[in-house]
């Protein structure tokens, strides 16, 4: 469903954020501003329902993200 | 012990070599076979669409099947397919085939990977329905784990 607001491969130019200090709260936060701003009929609130995880685990609100890791956000799951 | 796989390739049960996931220690197997089902919550559906973060998925799959095996006797193989891309309804969207020593691990290692796989792992399903609408079903949030929809 964020693929409608993403480019051909998935991903979502933020602009200047500086990653070397972000944790994945800031990251939804800044998520939500971009949604605000951008696609203002995007229900930017969503984010806070969204999970932030690396290829390899779900990362806590209080993670830091690497300045190289390539980090997805996902929207509540129902596979099956 | 393992094979899981997360992927876009058709699922159909003739070509799956169902005599190569058993193991001469195991006496039981027990199966789960999910498919594209005709109606949601009342409303007629043509097709459902499955979107995943394949890395994670595969992964999360793979932490879910050493819990089960953990949980419930230890030994045993798990064979899990799960469909990405458009399905029909009919069309087989996941499998999963346990072989245990005993048929009750089998169970309840099939059952438990199948409720787990349903809130944990990121998969995501887009319904389309006959009146031409298409709709993102809710799901379980994986930042709590909390249910959004009931």
């Amino acid at each position: 469903m964020l693929r409608n607001y993403s480019d051909r491969d998935g991903f979502i130019d933020l602009g200047g954020v500086s990653r070397s200090s972000l944790d994945v709260q800031s990251l939804k936060n800044v998520l939500k501003d971009y949604f605000k701003v951008n696609h203002p009929h995007f229900e930017s609130d969503l984010i806070n329902e969204c999970a932030v995880a690396n290829q390899s685990e779900v990362l806590q609100d209080h993670a830091f993200i690497g300045i190289e890791d390539e980090i997805a956000v996902l929207p509540p799951v129902c596979g099956g | 012990m393992f094979d899981i796989q997360v992927s876009d390739e058709p699922i159909h049960l003739n070509s799956i070599d169902w005599e190569s996931l058993s193991r001469d220690e195991c006496g039981a197997g027990s199966s789960f076979f999910g498919m594209v089902r005709n109606r949601n919550h009342g409303r007629a559906v043509s097709a459902v669409a499955y979107d995943a973060y394949v890395p994670l998925a595969e992964k999360t799959l793979q932490d879910i099947c050493q819990e089960a095996l953990q949980q419930f006797g230890g030994k045993g193989s798990v064979f899990i397919r799960h469909r990405t891309g458009k399905l029909l309804v009919g069309e087989l969207s996941v499998v999963i085939v346990v072989h245990t020593p005993h048929r009750d691990e089998a169970f309840k290692i099939c059952r438990y990977v199948i409720e787990e796989l349903k809130v944990r792992v990121p998969i995501w399903k887009k319904e389309f329905y006959m009146d031409g609408e298409t709709e993102w079903l809710k799901g379980h949030a994986l930042c709590s784990h909390t249910q959004v929809e009931g």
